[in-house]
């Protein structure tokens, strides 16, 4: 912008010869893409920056003693008089804000601004603030936000969509399974045995991938209730061992009290680690349970004695998609989200999971839950 | 001995089977509704299916049964509305209303509706056995 006229610098400093130094100051400002702008105590423009021209199309003239609010979106209005009632109240504060202004054609456009109250700086005496048009980027965000949530509702949907075979199918396998009990061929039993066990499987992938998404945008609810982690922790060894020929399930040891949190939810940590400690441990044949206490956390401990972590892979493995780069463990499928999954999970509970393990020798993972410990007798609360 | 092994003594088990208890089904999936009506039905349940909302309701008037099982979302009906209603009418509010559903927060949903208990699809039939016996044991 190099055709200022003078009027518009007239009304910054009408009369004064301006120095060396001002005039650079003048032309960073008035080439500058942002928009400097200048209000007085009462919120009135005194000076506005010619880049408002090409970016909201008024003239300076147009701008110069309507109110700051004036061009503001009605929605954001309320916000940012309180803004600026906050700058207004403080000599030296600054505040920052998006807000909508309303373009010369009658578009609005969005903004991020800055402004600092200088009033009771001599030479200065005004609001001084500074703002640039980040429309662009407000489109892209809220674009990506609908991309999201987009990718979101279909998940939700492909989710439903696929539990409705997987039940019929379970459904039918299992009605199956009761019809051909008697059938002398052992063989029948063992391979709609097997079916149903990967119909669960494949169900707790659905979930999985259903829970990922509800994770990410924040959507999962959890149920707040008192939980014995002993009988759950029981209760969901017992299911697994259900499911598994290969492996004994160990359990031992107890927690003293309760913890607080969703009981399914929880249940589905102990299940997720079970299952991995079963499946990373082929050529081993038990997992060791042990439920412990130390100070106000409850653990639990699920060991095995399988392939084992390497330790540049500890944190990484609680990462979303992470799967451990190694070739020999590219045998051991997965979506790489359980572990992910049971650490958001455990972390909602204001817990920890963690792995301690060395490659070759097994892996020892604990979550650690903080016991809920009641109120004492005759207190109210 | 019945078709399903050890059936006999399932029937026996819950039941007097000169007065069978009724359950009437309202879920829109047919695979689903068959898988229901064939394990109700061998345990000694005299099952009703309805694949609709108003299906459902002209049971309801030719008499009572002793516990619904009810999908959450049901094509044309909302399942939700179908428990509230029920629930809300005096000659049907002390019927069972058992909920299954693969959607997602389905369980709190279907409480708030006023469900008396809630499977997930997929579920284990030995889990809905269990919680349908549980139903009809208190009717």
């Amino acid at each position: 912008m190099s055709t200022h006229e003078p009027s518009e610098i007239a009304q910054f400093s009408a009369g004064e010869t301006l120095s060396q130094s001002d005039q650079h100051y003048r032309a960073l400002i008035e080439h500058s893409t942002d928009i400097t702008v200048l209000l007085d105590a009462t919120g009135l423009v005194t000076y506005i920056s010619p880049s408002i021209t090409p970016i909201l199309g008024y003239t300076p003239q147009e701008v110069v003693g309507v109110h700051g609010l004036s061009m503001i979106h009605p929605d954001d209005r309320e916000t940012m008089q309180q803004v600026l009632g906050g700058i207004l109240r403080e000599p030296g504060k600054s505040l920052r804000a998006e807000y909508r202004l309303r373009h010369n054609n009658g578009s609005y456009c969005w903004f991020e601004g800055s402004g600092t109250n200088l009033l009771s700086v001599p030479g200065v005496q005004a609001i001084v603030g500074n703002f640039r048009d980040i429309t662009e980027r407000r489109q892209a965000e809220e674009e990506q936000k609908r991309q999201e949530e987009l990718k979101d509702e279909f998940i939700r949907m492909v989710s439903h969509e696929l539990k409705t075979p997987v039940t019929s199918i379970k459904g039918f396998t299992q009605l199956l399974k009761r019809l051909l009990a008697s059938n002398a061929d052992a063989r029948v039993q063992l391979y709609l045995e097997r079916m149903d066990i990967q119909l669960t499987k494949l169900a707790g992938l659905i979930r999985d991938m259903l829970d990922l998404s509800r994770v990410q945008t924040d959507k999962m609810l959890y149920n707040e209730e008192l939980v014995d982690l002993d009988a759950l922790v029981h209760d969901i060894v017992e299911q697994v061992q259900a499911t598994t020929t290969t492996h004994h399930l160990i359990c031992t040891g107890h927690v003293s009290a309760p913890v607080l949190g969703d009981q399914d939810r929880l249940g589905q940590v102990f299940i997720n680690l079970l299952s991995n400690a079963i499946k990373y441990s082929p050529e081993a044949d038990t997992v060791v349970i042990t439920l412990s206490n130390e100070g106000d956390q409850a653990l639990v401990c699920i060991q095995d004695f399988g392939i084992g972590v390497a330790e540049v892979y500890h944190e990484h493995i609680f990462e979303r998609f992470y799967q451990v780069p190694d070739p020999f463990e590219k045998t051991f499928p997965g979506l790489g989200i359980g572990l992910y999954l049971s650490q958001q999970i455990v972390q909602r509970h204001r817990g920890r999971l963690w792995v301690e393990s060395r490659k070759g020798q097994g892996a020892t993972f604990w979550v650690s839950l903080p016991v809920h410990r009641s109120a004492p007798k005759g207190v109210e609360i | 001995m019945g078709q399903f092994a050890g059936s006999q003594e399932r029937s026996e088990r819950g039941r007097d089977l000169s007065h069978p208890k009724t359950i009437l089904l309202v879920d829109d999936d047919q695979d689903i509704l068959l898988v229901l009506q064939e394990l109700l039905t061998e345990e000694g349940y005299r099952v009703q299916v309805a694949t609709n909302g108003a299906t459902a309701e002209a049971f309801l008037r030719q008499g009572l049964p002793d516990l619904i099982i009810l999908d959450l979302l049901i094509s044309g009906t909302d399942g939700r509305q179908l428990t509230k209603q029920f629930k809300r009418e005096p000659h049907t509010a002390a019927i069972p209303v058992l909920m299954i559903s693969a959607h997602p927060n389905a369980e709190r949903e279907a409480r708030t509706a006023g469900a008396d208990d809630f499977v997930a699809k997929p579920f284990e039939i030995d889990t809905l056995l269990a919680k349908v016996t549980h139903a009809v044991g208190n009717t």
